[in-house]
């Protein structure tokens, strides 16, 4: 008689994401349960049996060779085969091999491939996680239990007993995201396309697509990516970034749309208003320019038209009507209010991810002078991650709610889907008069700029944006750019809410421009999720 | 009172057979009581009695540690049934990994040869 005790290892949760619009699921990550092969030589009769039948078995998964395995017949523990699925297990099971063991182990497998695969992330030796994974751990890790039983010298054991003891594992959560399979793919695909068909112009792209009525993200993707079952094979790690909530940048003219809304929700400017574009303005010891290619809007031009053509000076000048032609500091402190305290920009949003805070100065601040301040008014001199521009933008033209963006859809147990409560506005940003205006200026937007691309009879806004980098002595430079593309679609019914809300970003190795490298992105997308969400055209 | 103490209690007439005869000397009874001479000490006596406890107990560990036929099978079939859910889980990967393949367009050869619909009808409300 003797008391075996051993640990009951609790069950890493799975990983789902919807698939479809009638919330099914699909796993992403499962566990697979494996098998570690092992010999004790000493405890071997047959050498040549146990070398000849197991080498037949295992083939090319032998992590050794014979002559390590016999070289030390005083060993008791040789390991020849790691992550050795059932049907090989079962194999050796059956040979009856004296001396040959096996233990049980487990490993995440990854049914879709790479998809998804800065957000899904991994665990590595050392417990350090990226993507949910990491961020999740702990729901996702579980509670090991504990097996204390009393068994004979063959070790079956007992049924009665005082001694037996055994305290269930909790496994871990099986957690369910946002993202959706279909759409995660296109988004991913045509991400790939534009990337390896630039010809070495862009570096990689990213994108999101969210739902702009919950906050829910149906797509988050990056390319290049990796394959996470191998991600000890990625040499560069920054393929592990999810540029989506990690990466902060200046989105550029991107952002002109918070601008303009605030100061519509002022109630200071109104978009047929118009100003004198001289191409250029001064503000303080700087003179802002225009971008290149704008020389013709050069007069008088009204707040439309300086959205349409992606005038700084129009935006600057926004800024300027709520306060004055120096931007006082009462001006910078209500474009603070409204960037960092409404738009949620420059700051975590606690989407279930790990997450880069990015920067806004505040007007507190000696960095946050008139000239930052006009900076930022197309979206230079301060730093967002992805996450919080599409979750400011949804809330300007949702209507002027700010949702919380979210990548937890809810769990999984005994095959069920239990759904979290379905997540309601967190704050208001601008009023609905407000975030109608913007969503009638985008839509004039996209009309000017390529809006032949998209299906007919839809509702479609697009603001995009070229953000200068810096160089390597800290100046910025024309010759690298960042690009950008926000925008939304939905019905052209009357009175009919955007549905999608799409926001792109494409890294160059040169100089690329919103309109040529981020848009074709943003169409192919948006005349997907037209189709996807089955949304009813207006002839 | 209960009844049965009351019948109980008119049996108050019944006398024991010993009683009567050992007040009599019955035929071929042994006259004289015999008593061995050969007594245990102390020390064999609890020699002899922790012999004795030793016994039982060694009775008592082999047949309490000893497997029963139910714990022979209940062992067996435990195995089957870890045997089973491996082939189970097993099969649960294969299958989802199959399904996402099919889903990929690009890993589908019949999802790889369609092509767009170029128009969509729509219920009209």
């Amino acid at each position: 008689m003797r008391i075996k005790q051993r640990e009951l290892i609790a069950k890493r949760g799975e990983i789902y994401m919807m698939s479809g619009i009638n919330k099914e699921t699909t796993p992403l990550v499962m566990n697979e349960r494996t098998w570690t092969i092992f010999v004790d030589p000493s405890y071997v009769d047959d050498k040549n049996k146990v070398q000849a039948e197991l080498q037949a078995i295992l083939g090319n998964q032998m992590i050794t060779t014979w002559e390590k395995v016999w070289s030390n017949m005083e060993n008791m523990y040789v390991e020849v085969a790691k992550n050795v699925n059932y049907d090989t297990v079962v194999k050796i099971k059956d040979a009856n091999l004296k001396g040959v063991g096996r233990k049980e182990t487990s490993r995440r497998v990854y049914p879709a491939g790479s998809l998804a695969a800065q957000v899904v992330g991994f665990i590595n030796a050392e417990g350090v996680g990226t993507g949910i994974e990491g961020s999740l751990n702990k729901r996702l890790t579980g509670e090991n239990g504990m097996l204390k039983t009393v068994t004979d010298v063959n070790s079956i054991p007992l049924s009665i007993g005082d001694d037996n003891v055994e305290i269930p594992a909790k496994d871990g959560e099986n957690i369910v995201l946002t993202l959706d399979e279909n759409i995660q793919r296109k988004v991913e695909r045509v991400l790939k396309n534009s990337v390896d068909g630039s010809n070495g112009a862009a570096k990689s792209a990213s994108a999101l697509v969210m739902d702009p009525n919950s906050g829910k993200i149906w797509a988050m993707a990056n390319y290049p990516t990796f394959d996470p079952a191998e991600y000890y094979k990625v040499t560069d790690s920054s393929l592990f970034t999810n540029r989506t909530t990690e990466s902060a940048y200046e989105p550029a003219s991107v952002c002109k749309p918070f601008t303009y809304a605030m100061a519509i929700n002022e109630g200071k400017l109104d978009p047929d208003d118009s100003y004198y574009n001289y191409g250029y303005t001064k503000v303080g010891d700087r003179t802002m320019k225009n971008a290149t290619g704008t020389e013709n809007q050069v007069g008088k031009r009204t707040f439309r038209e300086a959205l349409d053509h992606s005038l700084n000076t129009g935006s600057i000048q926004a800024l300027r009507s709520i306060g004055g032609e120096n931007i006082p500091k009462t001006a910078r402190t209500t474009m603070y209010d409204y960037l960092y305290n409404r738009f949620g920009l420059g700051h975590t949003t606690g989407v279930q991810l790990y997450e880069a805070a990015g920067k806004i100065y505040s007007p507190e601040e000696d960095e946050g002078n008139a000239v930052r301040y006009a900076n930022m008014t197309f979206g230079q001199g301060m730093s967002l991650t992805m996450v919080q521009v599409a979750a400011g933008f949804s809330s300007v033209i949702n209507g002027g709610k700010y949702y919380k963006p979210a990548i937890v859809a809810g769990t999984m147990k005994n095959g069920a889907f239990y759904e979290d409560d379905e997540p309601a506005s967190v704050r208001d940003t601008v009023t609905p008069l407000t975030s109608s205006i913007m969503r009638g200026m985008l839509q004039e937007v996209r009309s000017v700029n390529g809006g032949k691309a998209d299906k007919p009879g839809y509702n479609i806004g697009v603001k995009t944006g070229t953000a200068e980098t810096y160089d390597e002595s800290g100046k910025y430079t024309s010759n690298k750019t960042v690009v950008g593309a926000v925008g939304f679609g939905g019905s052209a019914k009357e009175g009919a809410m955007p549905e999608y809300v799409i926001l792109v970003r494409v890294d160059g190795n040169t100089l690329l421009w919103g309109v040529s490298n981020a848009v074709p992105i943003f169409t192919e997308i948006s005349n997907y999720m037209l189709e996807y969400l089955r949304i009813e055209p207006v002839n | 009172m209960p009844a049965y103490r009351t019948n109980y209690a008119s049996r108050g007439t019944y006398s024991a057979r010993g009683a009567s005869s050992s007040s009599t000397w019955a035929r071929n009874h042994n006259a004289v009581r015999h008593t061995p001479k050969v007594t245990l000490g102390p020390v064999s006596h609890t020699i002899t009695v922790v012999l004795i406890v030793l016994l039982v107990g060694l009775i008592f560990l082999s047949q309490s540690a000893k497997v029963t036929d139910y714990d022979v099978a209940i062992a067996g079939t435990d195995t089957e049934i870890a045997n089973l859910e491996a082939q189970r889980d097993a099969l649960i990967v294969e299958n989802a990994k199959i399904t996402a393949a099919a889903a990929d367009e690009e890993r589908n050869e019949v999802a790889s040869t369609m092509v767009n619909a170029t128009a969509a009808d729509f219920v009209k409300e």
